[in-house]
């Protein structure tokens, strides 16, 4: 439990905003995330029907049918122009910040950690979308925030496997800039994309939906060497069948390694050469997708041409952002805040 | 904040100090909106030599047989002459656009009168399922398309869009989507809807530019292949039966096919919202284009493909504004999400007053039942 703060009106918010699920920690103890959706009531019967005028997470994707669906931070940015996204956000982060439960005098101080591709593009379009909720409110980069919360923030890598992007964060005891950061789009949902098209054409028969896909990765994605065979039940012409997707599962997952080897070699190799060693061994890993099973082994394996690495995955990712985001909401100086 | 303290960093309160204060001055950046770098990383974008005045070989026909049904024979004989060539002049440089097919021109039959409203038939073909989503770059290869007053080429920007428009729909929705080509190539119209139906695409859009005589206008069209079209198809299969590998007989078949019902209403749809958007956020950015709307022409390329398809007209190269925007990539990204939207908003079944919210201005309300 992070310790209490001098002036207690004030409540940190650490919020991870992310294209799949979005996470909050709060000073007052308070820890709640949701998947990223956000589903407005298509009209007055829908409405209606399910009794209030927003939906978020899983509430809204079940109901997606009678909603207007938004996923705001599809490719790890907010789509330029998209005025249905941008309030998306705005929405969402008015839910985080409710599941904080803040005391009505309370003034609320957020960090918030975003893809860091969105972090590039669409930096005013979140501010402008937490501004609203929050009283000061700083944004981060998500690996950033990752790598603040482990605590590690000199001579390491990040790579934060997100749904939308893939972001590497060379840390070197300074706020990381474009040199030091990358994104790769073959995050999560590009590895669903693959696994529903090799899917639907193994079995053209049977049904698969986006959403049942990232579950089955979500349950069973694995790289290297598989424990036991992946077997998941679907419909076939209305008939629920098991099928064995054990060879197409890991061939997608195994997808993503090479180009994450490639990309953090590269960052690597333009390191001061003194230290790059010590970033080998302080290679992190996190996001939804370094709970694939066996990519920290896939990835040391793929990377072993260049000497030995130290992969991390960093411990309960679906947090880890919004932990990093509310430690440095707590440790950054009264004056910092009192001018945003 | 010991609990969070580093094991492995030798200065961890100064580094923490200073990076604390280097996020507060990116913030406070950010907040004073200090102007960002370019969103988007520059294409490669080749630009070409001559400044023709080209025109897409359909849009040829589509205005001759409509304009000029008196004559015929000596459009057959034109048109044939044009098609075994590799682009298309326009012959007829005085076409003015109210003159061009607009829907309302052609008398709707009652049958037709439902198309457009409810939304049970787009449901029972989301439900089906639209899985497969074919991209066509107009144009490529030896065809550069219309070519403009400073030498851009329609092939590198239907390709360019097209690409990005690809990259779009395959991120995060679910469906396959793919191009009819991903470089520039030649590949006949035929090619192109052959693709689409051994790919068994549920939805085929085509990108195209523009150029048309008055250099002063920025149209924005969408067409569908419409019913009442099928005469001009018909002819046009006698001109396309001497030069692009269709029989009359297999053109009977397309003619049935192009009769469904739902590919129709399916069309007609897709065109709608994709127009909606793409005329409703450009009008937005810049004031010079206008709304030529939803039109129904005898696009050889639409009537092959089994799919449900429009052809989108994203801008023209004959203005010269408008070509300097199609030159830059933020603009063709812009397009490309306009199109995404407009596909995705039919996809999703969006209901019309929230397709685009601004899809009311210009002619975009008179395209309304």
């Amino acid at each position: 439990m992070p310790p209490k703060k001098k002036n207690n009106n004030i409540l940190h918010i650490g919020i991870d905003l992310g294209t799949s699920r979005s996470a909050v920690v709060a000073s007052n103890g308070k820890r709640a995330w949701e998947q990223s959706y956000v589903g407005w009531p298509k009209d007055f019967v829908a409405k209606k029907m399910l009794g209030k005028s927003i939906l978020f997470g899983e509430e809204a994707l079940e109901n997606r049918l009678s909603v207007h669906l938004a996923r705001p931070l599809e490719n790890g940015v907010i789509r330029d122009g998209t005025i249905r996204d941008e309030e998306a956000v705005r929405e969402l982060v008015h839910h985080l910040i409710e599941f904080a439960d803040p005391g009505s005098a309370q003034e609320i101080y957020a960090a918030v950690g975003v893809p860091a591709e969105a972090l590039r593009v669409n930096k005013e379009a979140i501010r402008d979308a937490v501004k609203e909720y929050a009283d000061c409110l700083m944004v981060v980069s998500e690996p950033f925030a990752v790598a603040y919360g482990v605590g590690v923030l000199n001579n390491a890598l990040f790579i934060d496997i997100g749904a939308g992007t893939v972001d590497f964060c060379i840390l070197h005891g300074t706020m990381p800039g474009e040199d030091d950061q990358r994104t790769l789009t073959t995050g999560g949902d590009f590895i669903d994309q693959q696994l529903l098209g090799r899917l639907r054409e193994k079995y053209p028969d049977a049904s698969f939906s986006e959403t049942m896909v990232r579950g089955f990765k979500e349950d069973y994605g694995f790289v290297g060497q598989s424990r036991k065979r992946v077997k998941v039940k679907v419909p076939i012409n209305g008939v629920t069948t098991p099928i064995d997707i054990t060879r197409e599962m890991q061939y997608v997952c195994e997808g993503i390694v090479p180009a994450i080897a490639e990309t953090a070699i590269d960052l690597i190799s333009v390191y001061e050469p003194d230290f790059q060693d010590t970033v080998k061994d302080n290679v992190y890993l996190a996001g939804g997708g370094s709970q694939i099973a066996g990519l920290d082994e896939a990835l040391r394996e793929a990377l072993k041409e260049y000497g030995d690495f130290n992969i991390t995955v960093v411990d309960d990712p679906l947090f880890a952002g919004a932990e990093g985001a509310l430690a440095l909401a707590m440790d950054m100086p009264e004056e910092y805040w009192e001018d945003m | 904040m010991a609990d969070r303290q580093s094991v492995n960093d030798r200065r961890p309160d100064t580094d923490r100090a200073h990076i604390l204060r280097e996020i507060y001055e990116d913030n406070v950046r950010i907040r004073d909106r200090q102007p960002r770098g370019s969103s988007y990383s520059a294409h490669p974008y080749v630009t070409g030599v001559s400044g023709l005045f080209v025109l897409l070989v359909t849009l040829l026909l589509a205005a001759d047989y409509v304009f000029r049904d008196s004559a015929p024979q000596i459009l057959v004989t034109e048109a044939t002459t044009f098609l075994s060539r590799t682009a298309i002049l326009l012959p007829d440089q005085s076409v003015a656009p109210d003159l061009m097919v607009h829907e309302g021109d052609i008398p709707t039959a009652s049958e037709y009168a439902a198309i457009g409203d409810g939304t049970s038939s787009l449901r029972a073909l989301f439900d089906l399922g639209v899985k497969t989503i074919v991209i066509d770059a107009g144009h490529g290869g030896t065809d550069p398309g219309a070519i403009g007053i400073t030498g851009a080429r329609e092939k590198d920007i239907t390709l360019d869009v097209a690409e990005r428009l690809r990259r779009r729909l395959a991120h995060g929705y679910g469906y396959r989507v793919l191009m009819t080509r991903s470089t520039d190539s030649t590949i006949a119209l035929r090619g192109r809807a052959e693709f689409s139906n051994s790919r068994n695409a549920d939805l085929f859009v085509s990108i195209h530019v523009n150029s048309i005589p008055d250099d002063r206008v920025v149209p924005l069209e969408t067409y569908y292949f419409g019913p009442e079209a099928d005469r001009f198809a018909l002819r046009l299969a006698e001109v396309e039966n001497q030069n692009s590998d269709y029989s009359v007989a297999e053109f009977n078949h397309m003619i049935q096919r192009m009769g469904d019902r739902i590919k129709l209403q399916e069309s007609r749809k897709i065109a709608r919202y994709v127009q909606r958007s793409l005329f409703g956020n450009a009008s937005e950015r810049n004031k010079d284009v206008s709304n030529w709307g939803v039109k129904t022409a005898p696009f050889v390329v639409l009537v092959g493909a089994d799919a449900p398809g429009i052809l989108a007209e994203i801008g023209v190269v004959s203005n010269l504004e408008s070509e300097a925007r199609l030159r830059t990539p933020e603009y063709r990204e812009q397009i490309a999400m306009f199109l995404e939207e407009g596909i995705v908003n039919y996809l999703t079944d969006l209901t019309q007053n929230e397709v685009s919210h601004n899809s009311t201005t210009g002619n975009a309300a008179e395209e309304e039942e």
